[in-house]
């Protein structure tokens, strides 16, 4: 069956004069302002998935998870027989449920990747949060916090977003002036 | 699916409501084949969603009430503060408004942006299992800039024939027709 598109705000189904009109229009349920625009996929009706051959002559080679499907590829991670059911095309790989999962977690799979880290802001949460701390003799340990993150940031390899180089050197510079300051004002101190 | 590594990513515009305040920060950005919102619900963590361009189905926008309610709740706030502003002046604890003309500009500052911003919206992306609301568009320009960019994306990547009307490019910043339709 192919999509529908129901209004946001009442959850009526809308047809055809509503759609990829160039200006808002009243909803014909609720009169809410709407502007709808649609693209071939809302007509395209989801094709059956493979779900495997059973094996008929003994012998045969079988997918690894479901012995009694025939296999049809080999796992490009591990190596297994796995049958359509069980593969999973990526990038142009087939692999398999669990190499797939082991990929994701180690975070070797970059189309897969759902988390990161911003080391740029918790850098300069770090750098801002030494200002007032160096003079309670802190700044060091919250100045070495932000240098840590600065350098995690500079070498970062798996950030899916263009990498702010620049920021991290600057973060670099501030976070070792922030505990060279430190340092002296504790020396200078100390020293009376 | 078509996916390789190394993808380019390009900011889309738009950072969301000003009245989110920052707590809840989403940005999109895109590539050759997708759109990734990228939400930040703490500080330091962000999270991914990924919308194929060959699984988006439709774009919808639906204006929102939120311009109108900012414009109107600004007014007012402004409107008490000139005539305690005033009252002030008049009852010569001019002391207040050293209190009062910052909140003053502050408030104006708002509704200033809220006015340069235009009519708010939101807007929702439809695939065939998912309906997500692009955090990062909250006017009406901001929408029209994005779709300027996305929609020949999407076009190119299902193919097919083009509907007809539809032009962002042209509908930027004239949302709302200049004649009843």
């Amino acid at each position: 069956m192919a999509g529908q598109v129901q209004c946001p705000k009442c959850k009526a189904t809308l047809f055809e004069p509503l759609f990829d009109h160039p200006w808002l229009q009243p909803c014909p349920n609720c009169s809410e302002q709407i502007r709808i625009v649609t693209f071939p996929a809302l007509n395209r009706v989801a094709e059956a998935g493979a779900t495997g051959e059973n094996i008929i002559i003994e012998g045969e080679s079988s997918c690894f998870f479901h012995p009694s499907k025939r296999a049809a590829v080999c796992c490009e991670g591990c190596g297994r027989f796995i049958c359509p059911l069980c593969d999973v095309a990526v990038d142009g790989k087939h692999l398999c449920a669990q190499c797939l999962s082991g990929g994701v977690s180690k975070g070797l799979l970059q189309p897969f990747k759902s988390t990161g880290f911003r080391y740029d802001r918790a850098a300069w949460a770090y750098v801002i949060l030494s200002v007032p701390l160096s003079f309670m003799f802190l700044g060091v340990v919250t100045g070495a916090a932000g240098l840590y993150n600065s350098i995690k940031g500079l070498k970062q390899k798996d950030n899916l977003l263009p990498k702010k180089t620049k920021t991290f050197y600057i973060l670099t510079i501030i976070s070792v002036l922030e505990i060279l300051w430190s340092l002296g004002f504790m020396i200078l101190i100390f020293h009376k | 699916m078509n996916a390789s590594e190394n993808k380019v990513y390009e900011k889309l515009p738009g950072k969301g409501a000003i009245v989110s305040l920052g707590l809840l920060r989403v940005l999109a950005y895109y590539c050759d084949d997708h759109l990734l919102l990228v939400i930040s619900e703490s500080s330091y963590k962000e999270n991914y969603k990924r919308f194929y361009f060959k699984d988006v189905q439709a774009f919808l926008t639906r204006k929102t009430k939120t311009y109108t309610v900012v414009n109107v709740v600004m007014s007012i706030i402004m409107l008490f503060l000139f005539l305690f502003g005033v009252l002030a002046t008049v009852s010569r604890t001019r002391e207040l408004l050293f209190l009062i003309v910052p909140f003053f500009l502050a408030v104006a500052t708002i509704e200033i942006l809220n006015l340069l911003g235009g009519p708010s919206c939101e807007v929702l992306i439809q695939t065939a299992v998912q309906r997500e609301k692009l955090g990062n568009i909250s006017n009406l320009k901001t929408a029209d800039k994005n779709m300027a960019i996305l929609l020949p994306l999407i076009r190119a990547s299902q193919g097919g024939s083009a509907p007809p009307a539809f032009n962002p490019t042209e509908a930027v910043g004239e949302n709302i027709p200049p004649a009843d339709t």
